[in-house]
């Protein structure tokens, strides 16, 4: 999908950057396995980059009203 | 004549009534099950017995003077997930880092079962934080070889087992149900808002839910008539009229519409929990007299990446001040899932709670549009092998989360055996606040297949007792 977050060409560079501007030290052991998982979480998700959500509000807090 | 500790809660709680059983007695034959399973299944991460006598004995007192019963729980021994509170006992978590930690008071759902006169026998393995490895090596109760679910281990395996009555759980992505699948008991996931969460470690506040694993369905609704209720502190609690979960529960399935999806809902990952056990169960209850309706929700091919993109931001903002102050306080998996939920963008969470509005509309209409009282689906397990190497999170099936995701009700429910003696699950799920209405279904399709209640043989062993006191 044009524009959808893309984690594939992600290096460990990249992660450390990332992970300073988010204040968080990430330990050189972590590196990798994070990558591995920023990826696989990534093509999970491509599913729902294909979905067309115009018009569709976001589940902020959980609403059971519909039982009424 | 049965054991004690192999009674079901409502046939303890009608033993006591009558004074054919003590308290005292029912903890004893508990805490003599624990020193002879707890070796090899390690449910229990602080065992309780010195409050848990305390209790037993109060609770004799009361029941001896008519008048003070305090209801069906009354007596009862029951544990409490290692992530739930409690002001007498350690609440780890799982995790180094909360080694030592002991709340000042208890958990909202601890309070009403202490109210309610349980006797808490003691704190449950979990894995870390819900979502880690287990501190101790938690094992199936049925084959040792196999594993217990999660995260809610300690408890599913301490109800399977027989060293409790019941149990509290917390399912965020399916922690009350998986454990309880993988034992062959019955695990339920309360609508969200309807048990208080106060006091309970906390993975997200839209997923989040307490509730009870037991043995029948009837005492998961005895179990839910003491713990549901509104909590002032738990901002998505819901006022609810004081119910008892269990008083239509013999009254069949004759009339009920139910739904049973299962194209979507077979874990891609772990085929071997196909079909059968779902279309087995829904003859069954058709033969009981419900009308069964085959329906398709194509949405449920997008529960995973929602729930992922949901649940680990979440999580990592619940543990943001640790992650930075006691980074080596967390095993790797767990601080590189907790990296991975501070990466995602916000963007991304809010496309993903777009898409979980898509998914929660499609479930609705398939309710609503085909006058569903239930839906039946495929639950977890098998259990599989123990394995040491690495969990790839992305990869693996998740569907019952769905029920998370939507809050609606959703129990697992024992479905037989496979062929190598391990249980088989189906779950049922409902409208929301309509937990009587899958209880009494649960309840009509266990009483007219007995073989689901049966205790695994754990091997007993030798066993010192005060291994891990509180």
């Amino acid at each position: 999908v044009r524009g959808a977050v893309s984690f594939e060409s992600l290096t460990r560079e990249d992660l450390l950057v990332l992970g300073r501007a988010a204040g968080l030290e990430i330990p050189e052991e972590d590196l990798d396995p994070l990558l591995d998982a920023l990826r696989g979480y990534g093509r999970s998700f491509s599913k729902v980059e294909e979905l067309d959500l115009d018009g569709v509000d976001p589940v902020l807090t959980y609403n059971p009203g519909w039982q009424q | 004549m049965s054991a004690l500790w192999d009674l079901s809660v409502a046939q303890a709680s009608g033993m006591l009534d009558h004074r054919e059983v003590s308290a005292r007695e029912l903890l004893a034959a508990t805490l003599e099950r624990i020193e002879e399973t707890e070796p090899q299944l390690c449910a229990y991460q602080h065992l309780m017995a010195e409050s848990a006598q305390q209790e037993a004995c109060q609770a004799d007192k009361e029941i001896a003077q008519r008048g003070q019963w305090r209801g069906p729980l009354h007596g009862i021994p029951i544990c409490v997930k290692d992530l739930v509170f409690t002001h007498d006992a350690p609440t780890e978590g799982g995790s180094q880092v909360l080694a030592g930690f002991v709340p000042f008071r208890d958990a909202n759902v601890v309070r009403r079962l202490r109210d309610g006169g349980a006797v808490i026998t003691g704190k449950t393995v979990t894995s870390a934080f819900g979502f880690g490895p287990t501190p101790r090596p938690t094992r199936n109760a049925w084959d040792q070889r196999y594993d217990a679910g999660g995260s809610s281990a300690g408890s599913g395996v301490a109800v399977a087992a027989g060293s409790a009555y019941g149990a509290v759980g917390t399912d965020a992505g399916g922690s009350i149900r998986h454990p309880a699948a993988l034992n062959g008991v019955v695990g339920l996931k309360p609508t969200c808002g309807l048990v208080g969460r106060t006091g309970a470690l906390a993975m997200s506040a839209s997923l989040d839910v307490v509730g009870p694993i037991t043995r029948t369905a009837l005492d998961c609704a005895l179990m839910l008539s003491v713990m549901a209720g509104y909590d002032p502190l738990d901002p998505q609690s819901l006022p609810s009229p004081d119910i008892r979960y269990d008083a239509s529960i013999d009254k069949g399935v004759d009339g009920l519409r139910i739904g049973l999806e299962i194209d979507h809902f077979v874990d891609p990952t772990r085929p071997a929990n196909g079909p059968e056990t779902a279309e087995r169960v829904a003859r069954s209850l058709s033969e009981l007299g419900a009308t069964v309706v085959t329906l398709s929700i194509p949405e449920a091919n997008l529960i995973e990446p929602i729930h992922h993109a949901t649940i680990w931001p979440d999580t990592s903002a619940y543990h943001r001040r640790w992650l930075r102050e006691q980074p080596r306080d967390y095993d790797q998996h767990s601080r590189v899932m907790l990296e991975v939920g501070e990466l995602i963008p916000a963007a991304q969470y809010v496309t993903a709670q777009r898409a979980r509005r898509v998914l929660c509309d499609a479930i609705r209409s398939a309710f609503v549009g085909n006058r569903l009282d239930a839906l039946v689906t495929p639950g977890w397990g098998p259990a599989t092998p123990v394995s040491t190497g690495p969990v790839k999170m992305f990869e693996v099936g998740m569907r019952p989360v769905v029920f998370n995701l939507t809050g609606m009700p959703a129990v697992s429910v024992p479905g037989g055996f496979n062929a190598d003696g391990l249980p088989m699950a189906f779950e049922l799920s409902g409208r929301p606040f309509d937990e009587q209405t899958i209880l009494r279904i649960a309840h009509s399709y266990l009483q007219a297949n007995p073989g689901n209640r049966r205790f695994p043989d754990v091997p007993i062993a030798n066993w010192k007792p005060g291994l891990h006191p509180s």
